[in-house]
């Protein structure tokens, strides 16, 4: 591709994703409460209320993947095109790194398990940063370990401090762009690449949703965390350096962070020098995600949360009622037959005639009969709901 | 610049301005509230239910007091038991903070590849001592357990709020 092209379409397409930020937001917030024991079921009752879609976080989860995918591409671009000028590079690596800031922020927010766990491994990076590691986690966590003061925080930086930082870096950056910029709104390129970005996060929204995993479980020995796309390489160079965590917590992200400072200061490099600084940075990227993900090809894929709540009902069903119930749910299990219990065939339409699933829960939650044991204080109410899903998909269908 | 010139900018007052109106804010991050070292023993099951030797996950239902919140999380240590003695590992890895799994008899972290021995001991990788041994007292039959977590990252164990 053109370098200019190449240029300008990451830059339309990191305005694009940053003013989605910017408006999907507040509504996102409008349905989110900053505590631990809240967040999860705040974010799921707005996923129910969009029918399971929950389009409004897609698009923001989205636009921040577009925001870090085109801003890295942007200053890849106008470093291949020759050396910088201070006044816009120094900006604009400024608001990359507050991109970053806000993804590792706006992780933790819904609480689930892919939250918990990576924000986990984050700090524990951070906590092996030399010297000013462990405060700074401290400082971010309100205290020595996840809890009560995180949410508060980290929902504070990433509504209010870091907003605000970025709105003042990308005031700085078009300032500095002002002549470019004006052209580009003048010429019909630009904007059509622009248009093009939001279509593009529309579709992405629309048919692939933003995950959300089971809630959080600090005690699950199954969950194997994994940092975001975005974040592999560096995961890997942690894998391929093993025993110096310091390397993947200061090392790297500190000869990244002076190589952006020190870019538009250093003699410039010839055209030749640039290309096969690009290619090796291209190639190192490519070839490290790569081998991360060759590496876990084994790992099982995560659930999403309704999928694990189907499966544990699944297996909650299997374990305490297929013994009476039967596996196919006609009431014809090996226990009820043994022993001449009375349990219900779920698979008879006159079954049906009476229940509804506000029964359904009432029963298997306080028992129903003498026959019938109460799970209430065995399961949890979640476990209890998708167990009376479970037992409504034997509900034979109309004409059947 | 002289100093002159220095005064008649608006970028020094501003700093002035942000640091007059910013500090109670930045006091109230800075405020961390000190660990409170929680001495409850936590029920880890019967002594009996133990397998004799090798290592076996158990839940624990950890109540803490955090902040202005009471609240219970889930957290998983290891135990082993030998004869009338059991012994309890945390399962949190002290580089990272993952949950270390047994693989063979040792335990391995699923994270960065940090490998410990069958005592818990650290073998390789990125963590900086091995597994945190937790107080353990039987009682009336019961297995339990003194939880705590400790700062990651660094070869010390030093006990941590939660």
């Amino acid at each position: 591709m053109r370098p200019r092209l190449a240029r300008e379409a990451a830059g339309a397409g990191s305005l694009v994703s940053l003013v989605v930020l910017v408006l999907t937001g507040p509504g996102l917030m409008a349905g989110y409460v900053p505590s631990e024991a809240e967040a999860f079921d705040a974010v799921l009752y707005v996923r129910r209320l969009e029918g399971g879609a929950g389009w409004l976080r897609s698009l923001h989860s989205h636009a921040a993947s577009g925001a870090v995918a085109c801003g890295a591409l942007f200053l890849l671009a106008t470093a291949a095109a020759g050396r910088p000028r201070r006044g816009m590079w120094w900006p604009a690596s400024g608001l990359f790194l507050v991109l970053i800031g806000l993804c590792f922020t706006g992780y933790l927010l819904p609480m689930d398990q892919f939250a918990w766990w990576g924000n986990r491994v984050r700090l524990g990076i951070v906590e092996s940063v030399p010297l000013v590691g462990g405060w700074l986690a401290d400082v971010l966590r309100g205290g020595g370990s996840v809890g009560a003061a995180t949410l508060p925080r980290y929902y504070a930086l990433h509504t209010a401090v870091l907003p605000w930082l970025a709105a003042l870096l990308l005031w700085r950056l078009l300032a500095a762009e002002r002549e470019g910029l004006a052209a580009a709104l003048s010429a019909r390129r630009p904007l059509l690449l622009a248009g093009l970005a939001l279509a593009a996060l529309w579709t992405a929204a629309l048919i692939a949703p933003a995950a959300l995993e089971p809630r959080a479980d600090p005690s699950d020995l199954e969950y194997t965390p994994r940092p975001e796309w975005y974040f592999l390489w560096l995961f890997q160079i942690g894998r391929l350096t093993e025993g110096q965590a310091w390397v993947q917590g200061a090392l790297v992200p500190g000869l990244g962070l002076l190589a952006l400072v020190a870019l538009p200061l250093l003699p410039p490099l010839s055209a030749r020098q640039r290309a096969a600084a690009v290619a090796a940075l291209v190639a190192g990227w490519t070839a490290l995600t790569g081998l991360a993900l060759w590496e876990d090809r084994d790992l099982p894929p995560r659930p999403g949360y309704e999928e694990a709540l189907a499966a544990r009902a699944d297996a909650i069903y299997a374990d305490d009622c297929a013994s009476c119930h039967g596996s196919t749910g006609r009431g014809d299990g090996s226990r009820s037959r043994s022993f001449g219990l009375d349990a219900r065939d779920f698979t008879s339409p006159g079954f049906w005639q009476t229940a509804d699933p506000d029964r359904l829960v009432a029963a298997i939650r306080d028992g129903l009969g003498e026959d019938m044991p109460a799970f209430g204080r065995k399961l949890s109410d979640e476990e209890i709901g998708a167990l009376a899903e479970r037992v409504e998909r034997f509900r034979p269908r109309a004409g059947e | 610049m002289r100093r002159r010139e220095l005064l008649r900018s608006w970028k020094p007052w501003l700093g002035v301005l942000a640091a007059g109106a910013g500090w109670p804010t930045l006091a109230r991050w800075l405020h961390l509230e000190p660990a409170a070292a929680d001495e409850t023993w936590v029920d880890a099951g019967k002594l009996g239910d133990l397998p004799e030797d090798g290592w076996e996950p158990r839940r624990l239902a950890v109540r803490r007091r955090d902040h202005w919140r009471e609240s219970v999380r889930s957290e998983t240590v290891y135990l082993r038991r030998r004869g009338e003695a059991v012994e309890a590992l945390s399962a949190v890895c002290p580089h990272g903070g993952c949950l270390v799994r047994q693989q063979a008899d040792a335990f391995a972290c699923p994270c960065h590849q940090g490998r410990f021995d069958s005592d818990g001991g650290r073998v390789e990788g990125p963590a900086r001592r091995g597994l945190d041994p937790l107080p353990v007292r039987i009682g009336r039959g019961r297995v339990q357990v003194r939880h705590r977590l400790f700062r990651g990252g660094i070869s010390d164990r030093e006990p941590v709020a939660g």
